[in-house]
């Protein structure tokens, strides 16, 4: 179900269905059927792990979010578990845990996203309460991801819109609710978003294999990549940017991924 | 007359004082989750206006140059173009490129 990239390229660590992690090394030697080895597994979840994301420039650590309704910050070296966010304390989430994002100017912040409807966040330093709770969506939060600066963060729900808040003063700045289809089919959901480098764009991808390019500040559709040539032909499952904030990579469930990138005349101002 | 079930003849005395330790923990629990609450409202007195955040917003979405813009500040970089120039590696990459 999630998989990532450790900061220096060299492991990725996967998770599933398995209520499990497993890490695998680059640079170890694949065997015959050219499948790589695990180097090791991390276990302690009770439920599937929906979501993980390595601490930016930290190949040890770990965040982990769950259907066991928890995040927990893992040891990769160590296999073992450092904290645990929610569960047992109050404040934690009361639902699956389905995404999670790190701040990547202020790395002890971490937001959860769950089918309790809230986003949650949390310092790494404090596991026994979240920092923050935020409401607003009627439905799961399938994806939640910081803005480019750390300050606000971008959600997408099965209620059929995102959501822009501030993460400090907990304040929802914007919906991006689509319009209904004409032929009152039911709203389509979101499964994922990801912002572009300056944060003015906001890319959702939804289950009718619709992938919308938002303007964050008008909340207005700039582009449906959905309806483009050559657009994916089922359920938007993944988005992200490139490094350089030059491309888009979406993954679907019809087996292919795509990259996009800005092809027309830019103005520089 | 001793019933079944019964152990010795403080079981019932037992099971008083373990539900009165799980009441009292769970009333230091709600006293915690109250002044947590507390906290929270005390907090959200002294929050900025959403006005504040939404103009900082707007500074920060217009202070970085954006490859997906077709309007944007700051420098441009021929990087920026590499997804149009095809694979790399013709004998390995097997994608397409439309």
């Amino acid at each position: 179900m999630t998989c990532a990239f450790a900061p220096n390229g060299q492991s990725v660590a996967c998770g599933g269905l398995d209520s499990a992690c497993s890490i695998f090394n680059l640079s170890s030697q694949a065997d015959r059927d050219g499948n790589m080895p695990v180097s090791r597994v991390l276990t302690g979840h009770k439920g599937y792990v929906s979501s993980c994301q390595y601490v930016p420039d930290q190949e040890t650590r770990l965040i982990t979010g769950s259907g066991d309704q928890t995040c927990v910050l893992w040891d990769v070296t160590t296999g073992q578990r450092i904290s645990i966010f929610g569960g047992e304390f109050p404040s934690g989430h009361t639902a699956d845990v389905l995404s999670l994002s790190i701040n990547s100017l202020n790395t002890n912040m971490f937001i959860s996203g769950s089918c309790d409807t809230t986003v949650r966040l949390w310092d790494l330093r404090i596991a026994s309460r979240a920092v923050r709770t935020y409401h607003g969506h009627e439905g799961d939060i399938n994806s939640v991801k910081f803005f480019p600066d750390g300050q606000r963060f971008g959600t997408g729900s099965d209620d059929g819109t995102c959501r822009l808040f501030d993460m400090r003063t907990g304040h929802q700045l914007q919906v991006y609710n689509r319009e209904p289809d004409r032929n009152d089919n039911e709203l389509p959901i979101v499964t994922s978003v990801a912002f572009s480098i300056s944060g003015r764009l906001l890319f959702a991808g939804y289950s009718n294999g619709d992938c919308y390019v938002w303007d964050t500040l008008l909340a207005e559709v700039v582009l449906n990549l959905g309806t483009l040539q050559n657009s994916h032909e089922g359920r938007i499952s993944c988005l992200g940017l490139s490094s350089d904030g030059s491309a888009l990579c979406t993954g679907s469930w019809d087996k292919n991924l795509k990259i996009w990138a800005f092809s027309g005349h830019r103005k520089i101002v | 007359m001793q019933v079944p079930g019964d152990v010795g003849g403080g079981g019932g005395e037992a099971g008083d004082m373990r539900g009165r330790h799980r009441i009292q923990a769970e009333l230091k629990k709600l006293e915690q989750e109250a002044r947590f609450l507390e906290e929270e409202l005390e907090e959200l007195n002294k929050m900025d206006k959403v006005s504040t955040a939404l103009q900082e917003f707007v500074v920060t979405i217009e202070s970085k140059a954006d490859p997906l813009l077709p309007v944007t500040t700051g420098a441009a970089y021929q990087s920026w173009d590499r997804w149009f120039e095809g694979p790399q590696d013709l004998r390995r990459c097997k994608c397409w490129f439309l």
